[in-house]
Formats: structure tokens, sequence, C-alpha cells
């Protein structure tokens, strides 16, 4: 798990006057699944891109298994099997056309695990691409990027427009992919819920930053929720770390990054509280529209029991 | 309503400047070339070149009323509207009969000033004897001359509305943009030769007038006539246009009405559009072919693409070969001989048509940014990409039409100058179809639009022939009129391919080929789309950065 399959070091990138990427910094390693999660519009498409050297960067470096994709781009793509987000292939051809068009451009092409792969998706070797489901669809581009066995793996999206039932199917077929083959992932969604079964690590991009990275248990231990009263922090300064404030009559919910450090303060100070384990859909949540404003200080209003 | 046609209006009117630029200078070239020449035949070349403007700019539009909200992804939120979806049907196809209709009346209002102010004169109506020259007949009066102004006009307008509708309709049904372009395409093209397939003239007025109703573009006819200074187009109008023009109208307003009704039906393209998919078995599916290297399998792949493409525009102007027999003598020769002698001056001109459809076709789908994620994450370098498909296109295209026309026509009679295969065609027509392939992809590669990229390479041709044409000292390098000179000695037993004009244009035509290609090839590299402005709504974006600004 040392050596890094993927690593990006600071990269700037702009498209005119909007900066897209902020000094973006990963590190993979290999074997890891990295989920990268955002919102629509932070970054992840454009990082996808810069990784497999579809753009360049303003500055910063990046490399792919040692290999700048921007100095070697085909050499890049040529180890890597990426899945976007409502891809369209060739509908003209059948999928067995298409594997056999994309067995050259790949040395370590695996026919027999193409082959198999069509039959276990059940996916029609002879209907033409353009007549295939929207499920069939995406699950032929799974097979198409993993049939050439590329050490590292891009799935940007890739469930996006199924139907809830079809995406857990997907995502199903997925996991038992990536469990057997032991590659990297880097694994862009967010739809949180498909990525928390098989991310080991968690990088969180937000307006072109990434705001946190972690591995996913260290993240959970990491960021809790802790309700407690109202009055028992009234007036107190606003914690380190806190993500977001939520008030329930007298009662108060924070979110908290680093929390056990506040948790130990609260407890030297014998403060009542509840620590709740949150979910990675609710830690993300916390991290891109958490809001501290209602923390409780001197121009709030007090609840007044009646 | 109101805010309905201003909705309208917003979306349609960059294409409408563009339309009205477009009409008022072709009309003020034919005033300034009249007034170079002197011919007495403006209303005819008015009348020309309003017919051409018509095919082009109904294509646009009809693309933009037909499918723009559905390529936008606007469609779902419009039918949401408290507003009736025929009520919108019904202001999109009467704005769009509007920006066509509109540049052709300013234009003719141009060359009516004109005549009325004596700037410019008109030769009197075309006389019962064909052979009778317009150089001979004397000027018409004013108010003839304005009479068959008006007639031309108002033909060119109903024949252009025509199609129009006709094309949104059928655009209802169809997938995407592309394909009512390429239908836009069949349809113009289809449409000039039904003008002429049964034309009677003045032969049989009453066939006329009917026949006027359903294709009122045969209402006219135009004879084109070179003299060693210039040329100039002759025109004849039929006995009782305005009765066919008057019974053409209801025709427009029940194929808009279906318009209306279907507009509002068929929301859901992709549905409807399986109607209409042509279930062909995947062949090549079942063989066990196997592609040893990258190139094969690129060449393979864009063999796939071309080839019925090609095969199409083949196939297509073979149709068009048996509509010109069928109103023609057959000279004493069998069908099989007819069709060998007429096929390659139907190939030269189809050609030029199908060589853009080919260059725009191949291009476009792998550039958008679907399928263009797709190849462009695969390990396929660009310059790969690129110039397969350009070679393998290219070849196909002159194989197939030119190089099939050529061995299939050889021995074909020769009995008139454009009947028969000739050295003359070998050297020029392979080199004009590559070239119109030529500017159609760099038209796509630039635009990222095929049926806009397609227009470019076909204006760029034709306004590059209308300038050296309007030259007296550059008429001679006009690329058709070399091929005519060439093909004429060749006929009188003295094939010299070694002129200077055919070294110079054609020449020039190979090198400007290798520089379209070479900047299609910068173009296409970049995987950002660069034609968003031709979303035709750049003035409504300025709007919004004053707005905001404010």
């Amino acid at each position: 798990m040392s050596e890094l399959a993927i690593q990006v070091d600071r990269i700037v990138k702009s498209f005119g006057s909007t900066r897209v990427l902020q000094e973006v910094s990963l590190s993979v390693p290999a074997g890891q699944t990295l989920a990268l999660l955002g919102r629509n519009g932070a970054g992840k498409t454009t990082t996808i891109r810069i990784l497999l050297g579809l753009i360049p960067v303003d500055s910063g470096s990046v490399k792919l298994a040692g290999v700048d994709p921007a100095l070697e781009p085909l050499k890049v793509r040529g180890q890597v099997g990426y899945l976007a987000e409502d891809q369209t292939m060739y509908g003209w051809m059948t999928p067995i056309e298409l594997c056999r068009f994309l067995a050259p451009f790949y040395p370590t092409w695996d026919a027999n695990w193409a082959r198999d792969s069509l039959d276990r998706f059940q996916i029609p070797r002879h209907t033409r691409i353009g007549r295939l489901s929207k499920g069939q669809s995406v699950k032929l581009g799974l097979a198409l990027a993993m049939a050439h066995r590329p050490p590292i793996v891009i799935l940007d999206d890739p469930a996006m427009g199924l139907d809830p039932i079809a995406r857990k199917e997907f995502n199903r077929d997925l996991v038992e992919h990536l469990q057997t083959s032991g590659s990297t992932v880097l694994y862009s969604s967010h739809l949180l819920d498909e990525v928390e079964a098989v991310a080991d690590a968690v990088a969180i991009l937000d307006a072109g930053k990434i705001v946190r990275s972690d591995t996913t248990e260290a993240l959970r231990d990491d960021v809790k929720q802790i309700l407690l009263s109202f009055d028992s922090v009234f007036g107190s300064r606003q914690p380190d770390g806190l993500l977001d404030v939520r008030r329930y009559g007298d009662r108060l919910a924070l979110v908290m990054e680093n929390a056990g450090a506040y948790i130990e303060q609260l407890s030297a100070q014998a403060i009542h509280y509840e620590v709740v384990d949150l979910s990675l859909d609710e830690i993300f949540e916390a991290f891109v529209i958490g809001r501290t404003s209602d923390w409780p200080n001197e121009s709030t209003s007090v609840p007044v029991p009646v | 309503m109101n805010s309905l046609v201003w909705k309208q209006w917003r979306e349609s009117r960059f294409v409408f400047y563009l339309l009205v630029a477009w009409m008022i200078l072709s009309v003020s070239y034919t005033i300034l070339y009249e007034l170079g020449h002197g011919y007495r035949a403006v209303v005819g070349s008015f009348s020309s070149s309003a017919m051409l403007y018509s095919v082009v700019a109904l294509i646009v539009l009809a693309i933009r009323t037909s499918q723009g909200e559905q390529a936008d992804g606007t469609l779902s939120y419009t039918t949401s509207l408290p507003v009736s979806i025929r009520r919108i049907a019904l202001v999109r196809i009467l704005g769009a009969v509007g920006a066509l209709s509109i540049p052709i009346l300013v234009a003719a209002m141009i060359l009516a000033i004109a005549l009325a102010s004596g700037l410019v004169e008109q030769a009197g109506p075309r006389p019962m004897d064909p052979y009778d020259r317009l150089l001979e007949r004397p000027s018409g009066s004013l108010l003839t001359s304005l009479e068959q102004l008006l007639s031309v006009t108002a033909i060119a307008i109903l024949s252009g509305a025509q199609l129009l509708v006709l094309l949104c309709l059928f655009g209802c049904w169809l997938r995407s943009q592309a394909q009512v372009g390429l239908l836009g395409a069949v349809l113009g093209l289809g449409s000039m030769v039904a003008s002429g397939l049964l034309w009677f003239g003045s032969r049989k007025p009453f066939f006329q007038l009917i026949y006027g109703a359903i294709v009122p573009q045969s209402l006219v006819v135009h004879w084109g006539h070179g003299e060693s200074a210039g040329s100039y187009t002759d025109h004849e109008l039929a006995t009782y246009r305005w009765m066919s023009l008057g019974l053409a109208i209801p025709m427009h307003v029940i194929l808009a009405w279906f318009f209306v009704f279907q507009y509002g039906v068929q929301r859901d393209s992709a549905k409807t559009s399986r109607l209409f998919r042509i279930s062909l078995p995947a062949v090549f599916s079942g063989l066990p072919i196997r592609l040893p290297s990258r190139l094969i399998a690129m060449i393979w792949l864009e063999l796939r693409q071309s080839v019925p493409l090609v095969v199409c525009g083949l196939l297509f102007a073979a149709l068009v070969t048996v509509a010109g027999i069928a109103e023609q003598s057959w000279r004493g020769y069998d069908f099989g001989t007819l069709m060998r002698s007429d096929l390659p001056h139907t190939v030269f001109f189809t050609g030029m048509l199908w060589s853009v459809v080919v260059g725009s076709g191949l291009y476009s789908a792998d550039l958008v940014s679907k399928l263009g994620d797709f190849w462009r994450s695969r390990p396929i370098s660009a310059g790969l990409w690129f110039w397969c498909k350009f070679v393998v296109g290219l070849t196909t295209v002159l194989l197939v039409l030119d190089g099939t026309t050529s061995l299939l026509c050889w021995t074909a009679p020769r009995d008139k100058l454009t009947s028969g295969m000739s050295w003359a065609y070998v050297a020029c027509m392979p080199i004009i179809h590559a070239l119109m392939f030529s500017l159609a992809v760099l038209g796509t590669c630039v635009l990222r639009r095929p049926v806009i990229g397609g227009i470019f390479a076909l204006v760029s041709y034709f306004a590059l022939t209308a300038i050296v044409e309007a030259f007296p000292a550059t008429m001679h390098l006009e690329p058709l009129h070399i091929y005519n000179e060439i093909l004429k000695d060749e006929r009188a037993g003295q094939f010299v391919i070694a002129r200077s004009d055919y070294l110079t244009v054609y020449g020039a035509f190979t090198i400007a080929i290798v520089v379209n290609a070479v900047l299609a090839f910068r173009f296409s590299q970049s995987l950002q789309q660069n034609g968003d402005w031709l979303r035709m709504d750049i003035f409504a974006s300025r709007h919004l950065v004053k707005t905001s600004n404010s």
C-alpha cells in the first residue's frame, strides 16, 4: 500500500478567469479505492481529465504509476480503465465489435475476460450498442474499462442517470470486480451511498479545493455529531473544527472535525453531551454545506422555557 | 402570445441578421455585376441566387425550429408552461417562415429601387422560342420588369417556405439536428431535380398550373449563358404562375398545421425516432475478424462509417440520374446505356454535396463530448484518429463516387458535351470533391456543428467562384470553366492537361486541401467545444453581462 499509484501535487487549473482547481493535492496508494466527493461543479471531472492527460494544468504536477499524463498521455491511458458519466459508445457497433476494435490499443487486453464479462452482465454480444438499455450500456462501459486489466481505474459518476435499482445492481457488480481485481480506483461521485461500500479513503473537493482527505475509517472516527444543551455552551468561544451547527429549541447539534479533542474539553467542563456517529453522506454534507452561524454567542436569542 | 413572439425573436434574431446580410450582399453583387457587364438580366440572377439562399436558409431554420428545443433540452420546460404547445409550435413555424422570407423581400425591394431609378434594366420576358437570346431582346418596361421581379420573389418565398414547413414536419420525428440537416440537403437537391422533372413551361400551361402548386420551384426556370466577357442567367416564368401560387398557399397552411400538431404530440424524440430506425442485421459482428494493429483497427472503424455513407451518395446520384433520364429523350439508347452516359454529370454536382455530407458526418459525432470522451480517454492519439478519418474518408469518397462512376461509365456514349466519362472529369472532379470534403472537415472541426460546418464548405466554395467570375480578368480561372475548356478540347481530339489555368487553379486546390486538413487537425485537438457562439444567442449573453453589471 506504500507505493503511490496516483499522485497529484498542488495543481491549479483555470478556464478563462474562472479558477476551477486551487492547489489540489491527492495521494492514492496502489490498491486503494479513493472516493472523490464533490458537488456538481466542484472540479471532479476537471481533475479526472487532467489525470488522463486530456487537459493541461496551469501549475502543479500529476503522476499516474510514475508517468506524467501531460507528457505521455497515451501511456497513461493504456494503464487506466476509465468509465465516464453518461459515456456514449459507437451506437452502430455491437459489444463484441467494440471489444475487437479496442483490443489492439491495449497490449494487456484479455479477450476471454471481456467475453465472460459480457455474459456475466447479460449484455447481448451481437445487438447494436445504440439499442442497449441504459443499464446495459453502463455495464458494457465497465466491462470495457476493466478488460485490459488496468492497474488504475477511474470512475466518473458512472451510475448517473440509472434508476435506483439499476444503480444498486451496477454497484454490486462493481464491488465484485474491484474486490477481485486489486486495482487502484479513483471513484468520483456525489451519490454517497454508492461509494460508502467500496471506498478505503475519501477526498472531499469543494469549490476547487480539497477540504478533507483521509481514510474512510479515520474520517468517521474524527468527524462526529455532538448533541448538547444550548445553555451549556452559550457565550463560549466557537470551538476549532466546527463544521455545522443546528439548533433544535434548547438543544444544539454540532458536527465537529477533530471531535475527540472537543469531547475531552466538554468532559473536563462537566458538560453533558451525546455523541452520534455519522454516515459518509452526513460528513460530506457538513463539509460542503455546513453552517456555523448558529453558534450561540451574545447576540443569539436565549430560549425561554415555557 | 407577446412573450412567445419575443422568445422566438430572441432565439432567432442572430440567424435573421445573417440571412438579411446574405441577401443584401447577394443583391448588391447582382446590381454591381450588371453595372459592370450590362446584360440586363438582373431578375434572373436575383431569382437564382434567391433560390440558392432559400435552400440553405430553410435547412438552418428548420433545424432550429424542429429540433432546437430538443437539442437545448428546454422542450420539457417549455411544455410545462401554462400555454398550449400548439401555440408555441405555431409561433415557431411563423417565425421561421418570416426569417426566411423577409431577407428575400428586403433584397427584392433594393432591386426594385434599382430598376425604378433606371440604375439597371431587365430584358423583356423570355418568348416562346427558347433559342431567342436575351441579349437580342429589347429591355422590358418598368412595369413588366417589376412584375417579373415580384413573380420570382413570390416563387422563391413560397418554394422556400414549402420546403421549410415540410422539413420542420419531418424534423418532429428525427433524432438530431444533423439528421434534419441531411434530410434538408436531400430535399433541397430533390426539389431542384423535381422542378425540372415535369417542367412544362409554356407548352402545357394547365399542367404547369397544377404542378406549380405542388412544386412552386418549377414556376421559374433558369438558363445560364456564358459569354466571352462574363455570364448571365436568363429566366422563364410559367404562364399561370399567380394562380399556381394561390393554390400552393392552402397546401402550405395544411403542412404547417400538421407541424403544429406533430410538434405538440412528438415531444420525446428518442421514442418516436425508433419508428424510423432501420434495423439492419449486424453482419460483421458474427464474423471472427481480428484487427492486428491500431492502424488497421482505426482504418476498419473509418471504413465502417464512411462506406455506407458514400454508397448512399452514389445511390442518390443514381436516383437523380434516373429522374433526369425521365425528362429527356432517350436518343435511341436503352436505359442502362443512358444511365452510364448521364451518371458522370450527376455525380459531378451531387458529389460536391455528398463530399460535404461525408466530411461533416464523419467528424461531427466524434467531436461532441459524449463520444469524444470515449475515444479520447483511450490510448488513441489525436493524430491517428484525425488522419485515419481524413485519409480513409477522402479515399472512400473518391473511390466510391468518382472511381465507380469512372469505371462504370468509361465506355458510355459521349454524344453530348455533358454525357459520358472523360479525362477532363478524371483530372478535375476528384480534386473539387476532395476540396469540398476538406472544407467540410475544416468547418466541422472549427464550428463543432455538422450542418453549419457543411454550409460553411458550400458557401466558401460558391463565394470563391462568384468572386472569380465577377471580374473579366479572373473569369478564365473559374474551376468549372477550366473543366469545360479541357472537355471541349478533349472532345475535339486534343486533350491538354498541362494548361496553365488548370495547373494554377487545381494546383491551388490541392494545396488548399492539405492546408484545410492541417488546420482542421489543429482545431480538432481541443477538447472544449469552441462553437458555442453559434448557439445564436450571443446577444442574449451580452445582455446578461450588462444586467449583472448594472
